[in-house]
């Protein structure tokens, strides 16, 4: 009995060992996201932040797909701040009106290669652009931000988005 | 991360067998298997701030009226946590909502309210800031920095609850504030179809606010009652035939309600909300 005591206890101290390094890990990880959000959240200038999300995904051999839908209840610019700094894989982003089953769905934009950078992009642009795509429409309420992500090497990263108004 | 945790609950999961804890013991280890990183879900959303659903109201032509928000006495009542939860969403948009009405002193009263109930939540860190308190209470007279602090006051709890993983209670917060939003909107929105449109411009949060209910790490009877309640006046609004007939797009035209399906829909809503912030009443 002993012995068992004994050995679950080595054993308990070095799975304790093992995943304080691990949380170390998630820390600097997360202490990276963090800083990556205030420097989204100072790319929104004289914007009143209004919310963000945060994108984890698990890079590897295979492509994937992340969607965050967004909502535009004032008649204010809006303005959203992405990081993709922590996305190493090749990334797509493209903003559509509506959700992937809705069948009047219209591409506005489409940022091809866009890992590894931070940017920003107005409402005022995209309804432009919208506008001369469904003339009928008068402004954007409502966006699908779609992350496509390519293969790579496998690691966890994520995607930074902060949104706010003018 | 997972693994090493799953690692660390089988090793003391072992030394808990050989040293004879108890069930409940055993059961308090196995639920630590958590981690604050694991992969989003494939179809997230932003909800938007109780003051930012106010606002749109307000632009849309809602005014002020007296004593049809949850008054502030009521804040002592919510025992469940589930029920704090939802109160402190309805207190939010009593909040924005008296401030963007330049009723200082209500909004005052609501912020006491908002506090109280935040603290009771464990998120009293956001809502003691004595130095931001008194900044609040320096902005009475100013309504425009009034709304800035709220949109601060906000950013802070978002935050709070986003570096704390505790973004499922931002979202039983979240249910609490969209229906204080509708149930102080509907009534006027036969009169206004500026708010008519606003109304049902607020209805495409429904689904969002039922995932958000939905994902909650715990069973609660309380919760499940709510959840319904939701699901009912989705499905309620998916059976108008004005919307049925509306593309499902949401830049598209609104659906337009015939006074018999805005009739409907205020029922439901103001049921909801009397549910809400009088928990023991059916």
């Amino acid at each position: 009995m002993r012995t068992i005591q004994s050995l679950t206890l080595y054993l308990s101290f070095f799975v304790l060992l093992v995943s304080a390094a691990s949380a170390d890990g998630d820390g600097a990880f997360e202490a990276q996201i963090n800083t990556l959000k205030g420097e989204c959240k100072a790319l929104l200038k004289d914007a009143r932040y209004e919310g963000a999300k945060i994108t984890y995904y698990n890079a590897g051999a295979s492509k994937q797909v992340k969607n965050v839908e967004v909502f535009m209840f004032l008649s204010n610019e809006y303005v959203y701040a992405i990081s993709t700094k922590k996305c190493s894989v090749p990334l797509t982003i493209r903003l559509y009106d509506a959700a992937a089953d809705v069948e009047e769905r219209t591409l506005i934009k489409e940022y091809k290669n866009y890992q590894g950078k931070n940017f920003t992009i107005s409402s005022v642009e995209l309804n432009k652009i919208y506008r001369k795509k469904v003339p009928e429409v008068e402004r954007l309420k409502n966006l699908h931000i779609e992350y496509a992500l390519g293969a790579g090497k496998t690691a966890k990263e994520a995607i930074i988005l902060v949104m706010g108004h003018k | 991360m997972k693994i090493t945790l799953s690692l660390l609950t089988a090793g003391l999961f072992l030394t808990a067998c050989s040293n004879d804890k108890t069930p409940e013991e055993k059961k308090s280890v196995t639920e630590t298997e958590t981690t604050k990183n694991d992969e989003s879900i494939d179809d997230d959303f932003v909800l938007p701030q109780p003051i930012v659903l106010a606002t749109a109201f307000r632009d849309a032509g809602l005014t002020y009226q007296p004593g049809k928000t949850n008054p502030v006495s009521a804040k002592d009542k919510y025992s469940l946590k589930i029920d704090q939860l939802l109160n402190l969403g309805v207190y939010s948009t009593d909040l924005a909502y008296c401030a963007l009405n330049s009723k200082s002193q209500e909004a005052r009263d609501y912020l006491s309210a908002v506090q109280s109930l935040g603290d009771k939540v464990g998120l009293s860190s956001v809502f003691s800031d004595k130095a931001m308190i008194e900044r609040f209470d320096k902005s009475l007279d100013d309504p425009k920095a009034l709304e800035g602090m709220i949109y601060e006051l906000q950013e802070k709890s978002e935050s709070y609850m986003q570096d704390n993983d505790l973004r499922h209670l931002s979202a039983v917060q979240f249910a609490g504030a969209w229906t204080e939003g509708m149930f102080l909107g509907i009534d006027d929105a036969r009169k206004k179809a500026t708010l008519g449109v606003a109304i049902v411009d607020q209805m495409v949060l429904l689904e969002s606010t039922i995932k958000g209910l939905q994902n909650q790490p715990t069973e609660d009877a309380r919760l499940k009652t709510i959840l319904s309640s939701f699901q009912d006046i989705l499905a309620t609004y998916g059976n108008f035939s004005s919307v049925k007939a509306a593309s499902k797009n949401a830049n598209f035209e609104a659906p337009k309600l015939t006074p018999a399906e805005f009739d409907q829909l205020a029922q439901k809503i103001t049921a909801l909300r009397t549910s809400i912030v009088s928990p023991s009443k059916k």
